[in-house]
């Protein structure tokens, strides 16, 4: 199949400018999204990748001003969509534009789906509440959009309930209920965690199909980097709540430019034999707490540790605690280059190359060109 | 549950506790009849996955090798049939499965979404009340137990739910929640031991302690779906069903976690039945890999035999559409075409042949094919007419 990548040069559909979204916690305030800055063009599909706790949901639900009040709040930033400054409309008007213009796909399909009622319920009154269509005609949709997401017997499993769905089809009735709209722009977070790789297919190219007939623009967030690489126009990756690096999508797989990313990209296990490495020093910690474990254990299992199998290689360390920063670069404990200039200043995002298309490949290192 | 369906498995409930053969455990066939007679129709490839079923020789310690077997296990779901209707019909979730774990074993389970593997993971656990079939954990059958005797053991199983969110009570912190399962089971002599198994649990999972007193909802999502593997491996637990334990997480975690599975495996010789939709890391973390389609398994076999040379056209599919992380190779491979079949009318025959290019007309859209090996002694089963052998 073919994925369109139309290199539009019109105003972007959507522009997030220096987004900032802080929560109130017992701890005090903790700032998820911090200067978020990025664009959606029409037809196109970007993607946000980034270590989980990174900000992506936060973000996502910043645009649709769906951050749960009182403790969160948008403290800074705008964010434009085809013109409009989606901050400063009213309730009532971010409303329509919600479900109507903008669609989500939300990333724990059980926390928004209602368990009460049916899905075909809940698919309709979706599309009654921003199409003018009879109760029988939005049946007759929802059940084509169900057929289209791959579910079996959609005449009838639209009379489900959630709980009586896999998971992976109760994301697929979100997915369908997100389309059945029609929207300019969908927001999808994490749309195909629950499908298997088949099905998944189909409904990436039933967003392709619909990016090519509607010119509708897609925000992806999305762990699978298979995803990303099928499917993505240019892709952003978040690392405690910033923006590290952004490129084409083609530019990140052939030249990350942050440390991170590159760290990313080499966690991934490759499908054919994995090599046999020596297990990293992460490995041995963990090895270490889990002799402790087994003697705390007794020897209930009998099982001598065996440590034939190859490991994965990850990032070692953890995210730093976001109520106590370091200065200077946030990535800087878990760096393999990192040097004392890391610790003095958090560095910029910055142009360090640029994509095919001549739009910016951007980083926030300041060894950006040695990685 | 209708009184139909609920009657089946109290019948079958009934013979797996009172008359089963105790080498094969397998029902005898008067109690099939009995079965056959209550409603759900008894499923004809059941016999094939008999060798699975666990009457294997006690090995090391007298303890049987097999920690977990299900034994032609099977969970039909009333439901109706169209909205006007007030028909009840039976969905086959699951249909008749048989397959076991070692000790110490990683079992991978894939499949098309929505085939039933969630079910069958919870049935295993006894979750999910069977509506018919067996599950031997440890040489006892768990279907006849009643609630206080299964305490005990749950103990020793544990499941990682695939939707974090729902499984977790919101009204609880992180520390509660891991800790309750520590108090349940009496793992912790004073507060304090608690409070530091508790953090170090959190930190296996790639979670600051200091995240203990946050309630979920406070949480990004792969963040408690780390908090839910963190509760699971509090209890110290022999089994556990991980039913898409890492697909919330980015790679990075995912493969921490993969290795912290991995850790407790080689170390402790917990077993897994790892349910997940990436097959790269199903390759990675499995001894052995079991495809499901529509309520059965079409085929089985190690991870080489598996991954290197499938069998099963569906099988085919599923490693044909993994996406490539390569942009300059972009595609996507739509492979299985045609619309999914449905669990409460599965189609004749092998259920996958509405969509399958290898079909042999007359006998695939007629005939059930069994669920057996190819090649004698290779232990790599699957059931198809006309699979890949060349
Ligand atoms: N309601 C809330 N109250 C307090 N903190 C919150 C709340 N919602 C999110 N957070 C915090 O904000 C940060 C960003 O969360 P977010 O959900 O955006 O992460 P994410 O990048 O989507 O991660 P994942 O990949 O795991 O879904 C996390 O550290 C999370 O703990
Ligand atoms: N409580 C229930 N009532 C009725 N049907 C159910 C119930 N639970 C599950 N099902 C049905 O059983 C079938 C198998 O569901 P299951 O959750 O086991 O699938 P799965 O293989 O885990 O799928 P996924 O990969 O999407 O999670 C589905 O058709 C589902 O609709
Ligand atoms: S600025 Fe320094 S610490 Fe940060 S990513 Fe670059 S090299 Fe590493
Ligand atoms: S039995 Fe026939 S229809 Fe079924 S998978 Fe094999 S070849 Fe295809
Ligand atoms: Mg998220
Ligand atoms: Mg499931």
């Amino acid at each position: 199949m073919s994925v369109s990548s139309s290199g539009s040069t019109t105003a972007p559909l959507l522009r997030v400018r220096d987004l900032v979204t802080t929560f109130r916690t017992e701890r005090g305030l903790l700032r998820a999204v911090d200067r978020v800055s990025f664009e959606v063009a029409e037809g196109a599909t970007l993607g946000i990748v980034g270590e989980s706790g990174c900000g992506k949901s936060v973000t996502a639900l910043s645009i649709l001003r769906l951050i749960p009040h009182p403790q969160g709040t948008i403290e800074r930033g705008t964010i434009e969509f085809r013109g409009k400054d989606l901050l400063g409309l009213s309730a009532r008007a971010m409303q329509d534009v919600r479900g109507n213009e903008i669609s989500m796909i939300f990333q724990e399909p059980m926390t928004s789906l209602n368990p009460v009622y049916s899905v075909g319920w809940q698919i309709v009154e979706a599309i009654r509440l921003h199409q003018k269509k009879s109760r029988g005609e939005a049946r007759e949709r929802a059940i084509e959009m169900l057929r289209l997401v791959g579910i079996p017997a959609p005449g009838s499993t639209i009379d489900a309930y959630p709980h009586q769905l896999s998971g992976g089809m109760r994301q697929r009735v979100m997915i369908a209920m997100a389309l059945s709209c029609e929207p300019n722009l969908l927001i999808a977070d994490e749309p195909t965690t629950a499908l298997d790789v088949t099905i998944q297919a189909q409904i990436l190219e039933l967003l392709s199909d619909l990016k090519t007939k509607l010119g509708m623009g897609v925000l992806l967030i999305t762990h699978d980097l298979g995803v990303v690489a099928s499917v993505c126009t240019d892709v952003v990756v978040m690392y405690a709540g910033q923006v590290v690096e952004r490129a084409s999508v083609e530019n990140l797989f052939a030249h990350p430019r942050h440390p991170y990313t590159r760290g990313l990209l080499r966690c991934l296990p490759t499908f054919d034999k994995v090599a046999l490495s020596e297990p990293a020093s992460a490995a041995r910690d963990t090895l270490l707490a889990g002799e402790a474990l087994a003697s705390s254990l007794g020897s209930e299992s009998g099982c001598a540790p065996k440590r034939t199998r190859p490991r994965l290689p990850v990032i070692e360390g953890l995210v730093p605690d976001l109520f106590a920063l370091p200065q200077g670069c946030r990535f800087q404990d878990r760096c393999p280059l990192a040097v004392a200039q890391c610790r003095d200043a958090e560095p910029e995002l910055l142009v360090v190359g640029e994509a095919r298309d001549g739009s910016p490949h951007l980083a926030r290192c300041i060894r950006a060109n040695e990685v | 549950m209708t009184a139909e369906a609920e009657s089946g498995t109290k019948v079958l409930r009934m013979a797996a506790s009172t008359s089963e053969d105790p080498k094969t455990g397998a029902m005898s066939s008067s109690e099939k009849l009995k079965f056959q007679g209550s409603g759900a129709p008894y499923t004809s490839d059941r016999g094939a996955g008999g060798s699975e079923a666990p009457s294997e020789m006690p090995a090391e310690g007298g303890r049987p090798r097999t920690l977990i077997a299900t034994d032609g296990i099977g969970k039909y779901f009333p439901v109706r049939s169209g909205f006007f209707s007030r028909e009840q019909k039976l969905l086959r979730a699951v249909d008749g499965v048989s397959i076991r774990v070692r000790r110490g074993e990683t079992v991978g389970l894939v499949g098309e979404s929505g085939c039933g593997k969630s079910t069958l993971g919870r049935l295993m656990l006894r979750l999910v009340e069977p509506s018919f079939g067996r599950v031997v954990y440890d040489g006892r059958d768990l279907v006849p137990l009643s609630a206080a005797a299964l305490r005990p053991l749950r103990r020793k199983m544990q499941i990682i739910f695939q939707d974090p969110y729902s499984s977790l009570n919101p009204r609880m912190t992180v520390r509660a929640i891991v800790g309750e399962a520590i108090q349940i089971h009496k793992l912790a002599k004073t507060k304090r031991d608690e409070e530091d198994m508790v953090a170090s649990l959190l930190l296996k999972v790639g979670l600051r302690p200091d995240v203990m007193g946050r309630y979920p909802h406070e949480f990004s999502g792969g963040q408690r779906q780390r908090i839910g593997i963190a509760r699971a491996l509090a209890v110290q637990p022999e089994f556990i069903v991980c039913d898409e334990p890492i697909s919330a997480l980015d790679v990075s975690i995912q493969a921490q976690i993969v290795n912290l599975l991995m850790d407790l495996q080689d170390d402790l010789g917990v077993a897994f039945l790892f349910i997940s939709h990436d097959l790269r890391v199903v390759r990675h973390i499995s001894q052995r890999v079991a495809v499901m389609y529509l309520g059965k398994l079409v085929e089985q076999g190690t991870n080489d035999q598996l991954f290197d040379g499938p069998l099963h056209p569906y099988t085919r599919a599923l490693l044909a559409a993994v996406p490539t992380p390569d942009p300059e190779k972009k595609r996507l491979r739509i492979v299985v075409q045609g619309d999914a079949p449905s669990a409460i009318d599965p189609p004749e025959g092998c259920a996958f042949h509405p969509r399958c290019p290898r079909k042999v007309a007359g006998t695939c859209d007629k005939q059930v094919p069994q669920f057996a090996e190819v090649t004698h002694g290779t232990g790599h089963k699957v059931a198809c007419w006309n699979p890949h052998t060349e």
